[in-house]
């Protein structure tokens, strides 16, 4: 499954790069996600419930790592998750540009899923996957601010 | 793993009254048939498609797969052992008319989902007592059926209503 | 042109045995069934409804990764967890584990590689498909068992999964079995003539890619398995929705180490086959009855729909190169044919589904020339075994539209391009000079392709379709459209099957025989095979099958063999009891044998009313509690019998149908659809018409509604009835049968077999049928199932193609 969005925040480039850093945030960004504990650097992991369809309440161990960062203005997420519904393993690329005094987020996500979330919930995983991300960014957006 | 408290239910099926301790989360059909062993009702798929677990709640078909046993607590509730009329050991079973017919047109060859059918085509018939083909079809199109390819099945409900018009 | 259908009650002709005419009055009639009453009243004993003390009951890890190294599994959260009895993965086996044995080895074809690896009963080093089981869980119910599957931690390195058939022979492809040097399981060539020189000559030669895709048998019921332990008898119990318990008594008891007199295995009501229930040896029936051992405690698994998706053997996918060499008549120089079949994960099935499509494929025609290759591939998805029709439909579909191209460049008819190919009756018994899945050459038996064509165009009134009421519709803009196609199916294959017919002393009669039962009536149409010789009806007969301790020997119910095989053995059995009843009574009634009668439950002198003794009274004479048995007899009035085809014999159709497409939805809307079935003698009409009907659904389902979509990964999309569509009562339609007898001269009742027959053309129909709804633009229809969306997107290809 391949999402290709973008969203413009209301904060600047800058500001939105370093909120990006802080685990805090980042629970924000993943939608259902109950903890982000950082782990090492830039290695996290937790726990996140997630629902496609009929599979209301999905729970997964989950693990984040942001790599290839060149900041202020690129990085890649990889994310896994694995419960007892199934995994998820994917990568997003994410662009930070700066469109005025706002910054304009442009990610590429690709997602493998597998188990009984796919094998349930393959219909939806599309819209559910968009929505959720953008349901994510919008939750960062509001705890960012319009920023400094 | 929390141990979920349970809970005591007061059904009657099939004209007979039962009073069970129950969990919350037992599936009315798990209940009917390992519970209470009438195993007529059967599980085809466990999420509300097939139909072959059909059963009667207070009259209306219901899926007993995607009901909770706690749901029914006193409720009535008919299964396909309720529809033939009570037999003396060892002689044949009174049918009821839908199952004679069915009988009669070949609607059945398995049976795995044919209970399921009975308990339909009870209430539909009794709203509907004189269906055309399409309005069968239609009637009966939540029931998969892999045997029959469903003509002899809309026979057989055909003659069924015709029986119980007369 | 037209001869008036032959009705399967007229005489027959042909038919070798003489007893036949005295012993089968029941023959063509249609009593209800049986079985019924218990079926319908909710009483019929299936798997699931066997409740024993102290039951466990049985849940599995699976996998959810298409291929990886399995690395560990740890299994201490789930035996902590409540009401967990134990929990094991493979190495907790020991020596029990095992591959299981390979059930169909491969014909002694010429040109042939094979390189067998079947099934495990717990992963061990490697998963290879999603849903392969990984570890046992026991507990005290089924949703404490799922509890504790969630409980366990499986460490599973992922590796590339080869999820597409076209890539399992790619270079770099990830080796799914480390030891083979490739994902190739078989390569087979058969072939006879000369292709190429043939084609040479050729006025038209067509080729094309087809693809047809996997499809699941989806009974209704689930499979399961109840086994039960007990130690001081020694003795073990199984019941299991398998159609071949025979075979599994035998399996089981060599792989536990116990006497096969010691172990039960019982197929009680089965809700449904089609197949894959006779796979034999799948995990969970091997590893049941040693948990039961082990526990010593009755323990039972029941499938879940979700788990079936994986669990239960599917089959379906195959891709082929094909070509037609035919001369300006459209008649068939020669064929060549090159596919890929898709096995899965493993085979434990061997080579019987492209055997199938291979000789199939032949149909009912003559085909000097033919060269037919496959490879057989491994892929990282579940298992494929036979699914009603077996790899046939491939065949049908490959050579019926490999016809109507052929026709379309000639500008013949399509049903005139069959006629002129067809096998006329004086070709019989036809040599093809390949080799079935039986091991035998493939020689078809009898048959009579002309008048079943003709008969079916006029039922469908194609003529007049033509003619008058297609240009019509076309006119108002509508898109209607005819098919008709042509199949034959090689049936009642051996080894053999028995039966055993005891009249009782209550005068009914009993008859027990090793197959099992999944909805085709065997109590009525072996009934009516043991009444007719005894002068009874078939509700006087009480038929017992699927438990191996009532009968020993046999194989099972599939390649649509039951009423041929079994059926004669009824019979057999049947004939040798009658000579036992006119014996006794012949020294009973103090006359000779040929001035008897046997009718209405008894023996009578023929005219003498009161000479006359009932079929219960004679069974209780002939086991006397005094006096003696004479020598070289038998007590009672019993008899066993076998019966073994030497090769399977040719059951033909024709299908036929009229359908409509909606031109803004692509839905289809099945007009007429007939069917005119050659399965030689009919032992009950009724059960006949019903298998078709059945038949037909299931290939309907097939090509427009039935797909398994697997992604890239391996993993399956749609593993529930929400998403993998069966189809309902209003996408069938009205079927119109008929039935023509050619009898078969390879058994003495003259019987073909039905079982699988309606499933086998229709998507070769329904190909033929909607290139010709939608006109001279028309896409060619290469690959199924369609479905409507793809429907829709040929359709909205077309019309970007016409506007230009």
């Amino acid at each position: 499954m391949v999402i290709e969005a973008e969203y413009l925040f209301a904060a600047g480039r800058e500001t939105v790069w370093e909120a990006l850093q802080d685990p805090d945030v980042l629970v924000q960004a993943l939608p259902g996600t109950e903890r982000l504990e950082r782990v090492d650097g830039h290695v996290y992991a937790g726990e996140m419930v997630v629902g496609v369809g009929p599979v209301t309440a999905a729970r997964f161990d989950i693990s984040v790592e942001l790599t290839d960062l060149v900041p202020p203005e690129a990085f890649t997420m990889l994310v896994g998750g694995d419960g007892r519904a199934g995994f998820v393993d994917g990568r997003a690329d994410v662009r930070l540009e700066e469109k005025g005094a706002r910054c304009l987020m442009r990610y590429r996500a690709d997602l493998r899923v597998g188990g009984p979330v796919a094998a349930l919930g393959h219909r939806l995983l599309d819209s559910v996957g968009r929505s959720m991300s953008r349901r994510g960014l919008e939750a960062v957006d509001r705890m960012i601010g319009p920023g400094s | 793993m929390q141990q979920i408290g349970r809970r005591t239910i007061a059904v009657t099926v099939n004209g007979e009254r039962f009073e069970r301790d129950v969990e919350p989360r037992l599936l009315l059909s798990d209940f009917l048939r390992h519970e209470l062993r009438l195993t007529g009702t059967h599980v085809g798929c466990e999420h509300g498609v097939c139909g072959a677990c059909t059963v009667l709640v207070d009259g209306e078909s219901v899926r007993s797969c995607i009901l909770l046993a706690v749901q029914v607590d006193g409720c009535s509730v008919t299964t396909v052992e309720g529809l033939a009329a009570r037999a003396e050991p060892g002689a044949p079973a009174r049918l009821h008319p839908i199952q004679a017919a069915f009988h009669e047109a070949h609607g059945l060859q398995c049976g795995f989902c044919t209970p399921g059918l009975l308990t339909t085509l009870v209430p539909f018939l009794a709203e509907n007592p004189d269906p055309d083909e399409a309005e069968i079809r239609q009637a009966i199109s939540g029931n998969l059926c892999r045997c029959t390819g469903y003509q002899n099945i809309v026979a057989a409900v055909k003659l069924a209503a015709e029986r119980m018009r007369a | 042109m037209s001869r008036p259908a032959k009705r399967v009650d007229a005489p027959r002709v042909g038919v070798r045995d003489r007893s036949v005419e005295a012993g089968s009055p029941l023959l063509g009639t249609a009593p209800r069934r049986n079985e019924d009453e218990r079926l319908l009243t909710g009483t019929a004993l299936f798997v699931d409804d066997v409740h024993l003390d102290g039951m466990l009951h049985v849940a599995f890890a699976r996998s959810d990764y298409a291929h990886g190294r399995l690395r560990g599994v740890d299994l201490s959260a789930a035996r902590a967890q409540a009401g967990v009895v134990a929990a094991w993965s493979a190495e907790d086996l020991g020596a029990y584990w095992a591959p299981g044995p390979l059930l169909v080895p491969p014909p002694p074809i010429e040109r042939l590689t094979f390189r067998s690896a079947t099934q495990v009963p717990l992963a061990r080093d490697k998963v290879r498909h999603v849903g392969e089981p990984i570890a046992m869980i026991v507990a005290r119910s089924r949703y404490e068992a799922e509890d504790a599957v969630a409980l366990v931690e499986i460490d599973v390195e992922p590796l590339p999964p080869v999820a597409r058939t076209e890539d399992s022979l790619a270079e770099g492809a990830a080796r799914i079995h480390d030891q083979f040097d490739s994902n190739l399981a078989a390569h087979v060539v058969q072939s006879k003539g000369e292709y190429e020189n043939a084609a040479a000559r050729a006025a038209a030669r067509v080729g094309r890619r087809f693809r047809i895709d996997r499809g699941a048998s989806a009974p209704i019921e689930n499979r399961g398995i109840v086994a039960s332990w007990d130690e001081r008898a020694g003795e073990l119990i199984v019941w299991d929705t398998t159609q071949a318990p025979i075979p599994i008594r035998n399996g089981l008891a060599g792989m536990l180490g116990l006497p096969e007199t010691h172990v039960r295995v019982i197929a009680p009501f089965i809700g449904g086959g089609f197949g894959p229930k006779i796979m034999m040896f799948y995990p969970e029936e091997v590893l049941l009855p040693w948990a039961a051992m082990q526990l010593g405690r009755p323990v039972k698994w029941i499938e879940d729909r979700q788990e079936s998706f994986y669990a239960t053997t599917q089959e379906r996918e195959q891709i082929h190169d094909a070509e037609i060499a035919v001369d300006a008549d459209g008649r068939i120089l020669g064929v060549r044919d090159s596919f890929v079949c898709d096995s899965g994960a493993y085979n434990p099935y061997g080579l019987t589904v492209p055997i199938n499509s291979q000789c199939t494929l032949l149909g009912q025609y003559r085909v000097p020339n033919y060269e037919s290759e496959f490879r057989l591939v491994y892929t990282n998805k579940p298992i494929v075994t036979p699914v009603r029709g077996a790899g046939r439909q491939h065949g049908v579909f490959v050579m019926e539209r490999l016809l109507d191209l052929a026709a379309d460049e000639l500008g013949i008819d399509p049903t005139e391009i069959r006629r002129r190919n067809f096998l006329t009756p004086d070709e019989f018994p036809h040599d093809h000079e390949i080799l079935y899945q039986d091991f035998a050459p493939l020689v078809y038996d009898s048959g009579d392709y002309a008048p079943a064509l003709d008969r079916a165009l006029e039922m469908i009134d194609y003529d007049g379709f033509r003619a008058s009421e297609q240009p019509a519709l076309r006119a108002a803009g509508r898109r209607v459209g005819i098919g008709v196609v042509c199949y034959v199916e090689g049936t009642g294959i051996g080894p053999y099957e028995g039966a055993r017919v005891s009249v009782r002393t209550d005068g009914r009669v009993s008859l027990v025989t090793g197959v099992g039962t999944q909805g085709q009536g065997h109590f009525t149409s072996f009934a009516q095979l043991a009444a007719g010789p005894l002068g009874l009806d078939a509700a006087d007969v009480d038929v017992v099958t699927g438990d191996t301790a009532k009968f020993s020997w046999g194989t099972g119910t599939f390649a649509s063999r039951g009423a041929v095989v079994a059926g004669n053995a009824c019979h057999a059995a049947a004939l040798a009891v009658r000579e036992k009843v006119l014996a006794a009574a012949a020294d009973a009634l103090g006359a000779a044998p040929a001035d008897l009668e046997v009718g209405g439950g008894a023996v009578q002198v023929r005219g003498v009313p009161d000479r006359r003794m009932t079929l219960g009274e004679l069974a209780r004479r002939a086991n006397p509690l005094r006096g003696a048995v004479r020598p070289g007899t038998e007590p009672g009035l019993e008899a066993t019998a076998y019966f073994g085809p030497e090769r399977a014999c040719t059951a033909s159709g024709i299908h036929a149908m009229i359908l409509e497409i909606d031109p803004e939805t692509a839905m289809i809307d099945i007009r007429r659809y007939v069917v005119v079935h050659d399965c030689g003698a009919v032992i009950n009409p009724m059960l006949v018409d019903g298998q078709i009907h059945g038949g037909v659904a299931h290939g309907i389902g097939n090509s427009f509604y039935e797909e398994l979509v697997f992604d890239e990964g391996g993993q399956l999309m749609n593993a529930s009835f929400m998403d993998y569509l069966l189809p309902t009562a209003t996408d069938v339609p009205a079927i119109e049968t008929e039935h023509l007898c050619t009898p078969s001269p390879l058994n003495p009742l003259g019987i073909k077999g039905v079982g699988e027959a309606g499933a086998i053309p229709v998507a070769a129909l329904f190909a033929q049928a909607i290139e010709d709804a939608l006109g001279d633009e028309a896409p060619e229809i290469l690959e199924m199932p369609l479905s409507p969306d793809r429907l829709f997107a040929l359709m909205q290809g077309m019309a970007r193609r016409t506007e230009r």
